[in-house]
């Protein structure tokens, strides 16, 4: 049988590593994880290297396997038990009692306007900081639901949490954000 | 029932806003939920900002990408794993 696509395991470093990485840290907490996703995915392509028929890309197979990897390491995080107790976090830092903002979390105008033509790779620097004010939890579902736009049914399944945990989640995300946003742009004009 | 507002209650606080607000991204909301939003909208300049905001950063969202990349000796490392395997 004809083989439409061919491996080339020297050529992976040099031609993909990059955008597979890439595509692997807008999807975790930081570049380790992200390295050691990569290096995990290499890995196992070499032990698979006889599974691979042919069908798809090289390109398409690898990304196929980080993918996997990745899927493997958000249910990690959605088991560790300390991920699940930090988000029970004891004090709301945004809204008092009675659901009323506390002072201190009052919103506040950006200073400046962000709009898509503004979407620039400074402003990826920005959302880079914000993530990191996210627990790994809220990282993975910020991954899940921002990035790969996986509806929120699945995600609830993929993670094992229910509908009103996972709206909790990302409420707390878009607060965390927000404010984060509200920071770093309001710095920039002073 | 994606949140658990008294069945009664019309006037809602900031929390449960924001709340709303979030929701309304990813579901439709019930007549009456919609309702509660838009009041509590007209009286708090906050939760009005806060769902003008919030728009705007989920639009942001769906587009964010990064441009970092792996230094040499990083791939080097990398390379010599590959190699390695290899042989």
């Amino acid at each position: 049988m004809e083989s439409y696509h061919k491996l080339n395991p020297q050529n992976w470093v040099a031609k993909y590593s990059d955008e597979l990485f890439a595509f692997a840290l807008v999807r975790v907490a930081d570049e380790e994880i992200a390295r050691d996703l990569i290096q995990d995915t290499f890995l196992s392509a070499l032990k698979n290297l006889g599974t691979f028929k042919g069908e798809i890309s090289e390109k398409n197979w690898l990304y196929f396997i980080l993918k996997n990897k990745i899927i493997d390491h958000y249910r990690r995080i959605s088991k560790t038990p300390l991920t699940r107790i930090d988000d029970q976090e004891n004090e709301d830092e945004f809204f008092d009692e009675s659901g009323h903002w506390k002072k201190q979390s009052l919103p506040k105008p950006f200073n400046q306007a962000i709009s898509n033509q503004q979407h620039t790779f400074e402003f990826n620097e920005i959302i880079e900081k914000c993530k990191r004010k996210l627990n790994e939890l809220q990282l993975t579902l910020f991954s899940m639901r921002f990035i790969d736009e996986i509806d929120s049914e699945e995600i609830c399944k993929e993670l094992d949490i229910s509908s009103s945990n996972y709206w909790v989640l990302i409420h707390r995300i878009k607060l965390k954000i927000r404010k984060c946003l509200e920071k770093l742009l309001y710095g920039k004009q002073h | 029932m994606a949140n658990s507002i008294n069945k009664k209650k019309l006037l809602i606080s900031c929390k449960e806003a924001t709340m709303l607000s979030v929701q309304k991204a990813e579901i439709n909301l019930s007549f009456t939920d919609r309702m509660r939003l838009f009041i509590h909208l007209l009286i708090c300049q906050y939760c009005r900002l806060f769902d003008k905001q919030i728009k705007m950063i989920d639009t942001i969202l769906s587009t964010w990408n990064t441009n970092k990349k792996l230094t040499n000796d990083q791939k080097t490392a990398l390379q010599a794993i590959i190699d390695k395997e290899l042989n």
